[in-house]
């Protein structure tokens, strides 16, 4: 928006694309709403208190969206000026409530405006994160830190029920399909407070939205899935995670290569639990070779490996959040090494002492008897090993055919 | 500004005096033994009960019927020395006496912390009181869980355990420069154990205000427990703190259940028998095996002569949450 020379020029630019009301003018006008929009970087426009309606430019006839303009120049005089972001996500708290009040309640059968909104929500995001740092960092500030987070939160919120409940507009005009891009922005909150069951009743409400789901944007189709099945993930839900992490990677454009990387981070983990073990290239390929030495650990059977080569990486993988789900790892390693000692001791009837000496090859030095039952007792029990154990011989009697089945063929959820 | 000097405002003494409002823990040792209506109050024991304040807080927002931090730390003592003067509080549980007591000074710590609220106590006194009264809240949710204690509500008292770990989690998360309890801390994630996926994530966000030993312990403990290895566990619980042993009734509840199936599957033969001693052992029950038998009812398995029991006997059932035998140790 270089060409911007006044205040004028941008109400001008504004006035302009609020005449033709459809997508595309939504979309040019969601920049000049947004905080990342070169605009904002004009000291012309980081406007403390814009005055009286009559005394200065104004938006056409449109109040609501007038009120939201100046209250957008507020915001950036806050982050830009006087750098007071606990005042700016206040404010931009507000402008998502003017909008919702003035646009989206009172404005039927239509939704243009929505990319409008879909940045507005965005940046009240950012917002949010920076007011928390700013609040972290200060001894007097807020008690609790997160409720930046859960404002932004409750007003998006009220912002998805009016658009959920907009059942009579027509086909294409609908505000419903703004239900999608709004879970995503509830999504990335709920993760960042760690309230991800509060998400339940969206997912349901996505998983019965019907033919709409094909009126999302790819996009937001993209990104939910990987929120999606990093939450399964957590869960322990490996099939919809690895469905919902497949369908982001497979549609996420292949020139977003940061965005594949992040979902390759959650498909990895997914991938090895269910025996898939990722190529040293494709690591290579999208700078993953942190988890190269995981990998090689796994594939060995190594306990020992998996636990240092996890130590070595660990600031990286709890960044990524998936430090301890890779500690789950360490069953699938265990039982790689049974069934590389069952095919050493060629025998269906095992000595659970052959096991153990197994282990304290790979530097596992405190784990007794009773211990290594209870490790091959929970295979046994998820199906990963067919057999049974016989305490008294201690012996682990496996199963003639398939004693070690597939990990996809056995992870049912 | 607080400026009530003594644990319970005189407003308040002079009006349950009148209203035959008096707790008996609260009435001279002249009076305490008639009817309730009789109890004269004693100045010294009477503590501020809590009322609800949300439909007229203006009314209870008086700087004379709030009481400052020093106060409100005396009146946490005196609560929290009426509570440990019952000695072996696990055999004292089914007592009357207990459930009086646990009732009262349940009741009174709730309004120390309303008294804390409307007065905006900072941070640290926030933390110094939270630290105080939770070790009893977090006892007696493990002593009501095992035993029949009358006055226990589990709903009000989750909630109001709830409350003292949110106010003391919050204050810990925003603050740079007060270093928490280790055995709170510990408390704090084990009681979250078996209900939050994502737990050992925050134990990472919590780390840099935890020692070594104990954010080492904590993860131990969390990742026995995810991986249902419940032989690490029970070792490790058996050595804990009984505090924190308190704070892992649910988990402990839990892992059993998830321990009884994996063993009816993994060592599921037509004759094979385990020794009852051996898996009260892993599950982490104690010495008397009687107290394991009755566990073991549950799952409709009775121990032969030998003391052994048949692993393809045992009839997986859906146990109560409430069920106390599961819950021993």
């Amino acid at each position: 928006m270089s060409f911007l020379r006044s205040v004028g020029d941008y109400f001008n630019e504004i006035e302009n694309l609020n005449y033709g009301q459809n997508w595309k003018n939504g979309e040019k006008m969601s920049k000049l709403l947004s905080l990342e929009d070169e605009h904002s970087k004009h000291s012309f426009l980081q406007v403390n208190d814009y005055g009286e309606k009559n005394r200065r430019c104004r938006v056409a006839e449109d109040e609501a969206l007038d009120e939201i303009v100046c209250l957008h120049l507020h915001v950036l005089y806050n982050v830009h000026e006087a750098k007071d972001l606990i005042t700016a996500q206040s404010t931009q708290i507000r402008i998502i409530q003017v909008f919702n009040k003035e646009i989206l309640q009172k404005r039927r059968d239509e939704n243009w405006f929505l990319p409008i909104f879909y940045r507005l929500c965005t940046d009240l995001r950012w917002l949010s994160k920076e007011a928390q740092s700013c609040a972290s960092g200060d001894d007097e500030g807020d008690s609790n830190a997160d409720s930046y987070f859960e404002s932004a939160a409750k007003a998006i919120t009220e912002c998805y029920r009016t658009c959920v409940s907009d059942v009579h507009a027509e086909e294409g005009r609908t505000k419903k399909v703004a239900m999608l891009n709004m879970t995503n922005q509830l999504f990335q909150i709920y993760f960042q407070i760690n309230k991800l069951n509060l998400l339940k009743p969206l997912i349901r409400a996505i998983d019965n939205c019907g033919p709409l789901y094909s009126k999302f944007l790819m996009a937001d189709k993209v990104a939910y899935n990987y929120f999606l099945g990093r939450k399964a993930l957590f869960d322990g839900e490996l099939s919809l995670a690895e469905k919902s992490l497949m369908y982001a990677f497979r549609n996420c454009p292949a020139e977003c290569m940061s965005n594949k990387k992040k979902i390759l981070i959650y498909l990895i983990p997914v991938k090895m639990f269910l025996g898939h073990m990722p190529t040293a290239s494709l690591l290579h390929e999208y700078r993953l070779d942190e988890f190269q030495e995981v990998v090689a650990a796994v594939k060995d059977g190594d306990v020992g490996r998996v636990d240092a080569a996890l130590t070595k990486n660990e600031p990286f993988f709890i960044k990524c959040g998936i430090f301890l789900v890779l500690e789950k790892l360490r069953t699938i390693t265990s039982r790689t090494l049974f069934k590389k000692v069952s095919q050493i001791i060629g025998t269906t009837q095992i000595p659970l002492e052959a096991f153990l000496t197994g282990l304290r090859l790979v530097g596992v030095t405190d784990v007794n008897m009773d211990e290594l039952e209870c490790i091959i007792a929970n295979l046994i029990a998820e199906k990963k090993i067919k057999g049974y154990l016989a305490h008294q011989q201690q012996k682990l009697v496996i199963s003639k055919t398939n004693a070690f089945p597939t990990l996809s063929s056995v992870t049912s959820s | 500004m607080a400026t009530c000097e003594s644990m319970c405002p005189s407003t308040e003494v002079k009006f349950r005096s009148r209203n035959g409002l008096i707790n008996q823990l609260e009435a001279t040792a002249s009076s305490r033994n008639g009817p309730r209506y009789k109890y004269v109050a004693d100045p010294q024991k009477m503590v501020k009960e809590y009322s609800r304040s949300a439909a007229d807080t203006h009314k209870y927002n008086k700087p004379d019927l709030l009481r400052p931090f020093p106060v409100l730390m005396r009146t946490v003592d005196y609560l929290l020395e009426l509570y440990y003067a019952l000695g072996n509080r696990r055999q004292e549980a089914s007592s009357n006496q207990f459930s009086s007591i646990f009732s009262f000074v349940s009741d009174r710590l709730r309004s120390v912390r309303q008294d804390m609220v409307m007065q905006n106590l900072d941070g640290k006194s926030t933390v110094i009181l939270m630290e105080k009264m939770l070790p009893f809240y977090i006892e007696t949710d493990g002593l009501c869980k095992m035993m029949v204690v009358p006055s226990y509500n589990p709903k009000l008292h989750d909630f109001q355990l709830e409350e003292c770990f949110g106010r003391w989690h919050d204050e810990i998360k925003s603050s740079g420069d007060i270093t928490p309890n280790s055995l709170i801390s510990a408390a704090f994630f084990f009681r979250q154990l078996h209900r939050k996926p994502t737990l050992l994530h925050e134990l990472f966000i919590f780390r840099p205000k935890l020692s070594q030993d104990t954010f080492n312990l904590i993860r131990s403990i969390c990742s026995s427990f995810y991986s249902n290895n419940y032989y690490r566990f029970f070792c490790q619980f058996k050595s804990l703190d009984s505090l924190l042993r308190y704070s892992l009734s649910d988990s402990v509840f839990t892992l059993r259940q998830s321990a009884m199936r994996i063993i009816s599957v993994a060592f599921r033969t037509s004759v094979a028998r385990l020794p009852s001693k051996l898996l009260a052992d892993w599950l982490g029950f104690p010495v008397n095996i009687d107290i394991f038998n009755v566990f073991l009812h549950l799952y409709n398995v009775i121990p032969d002569d030998q003391g052994n029991i048949l692993v393809s006997a045992i009839k997986l059932v859906e146990i109560p949450y409430e069920n106390l035998p599961s819950r021993q140790y």
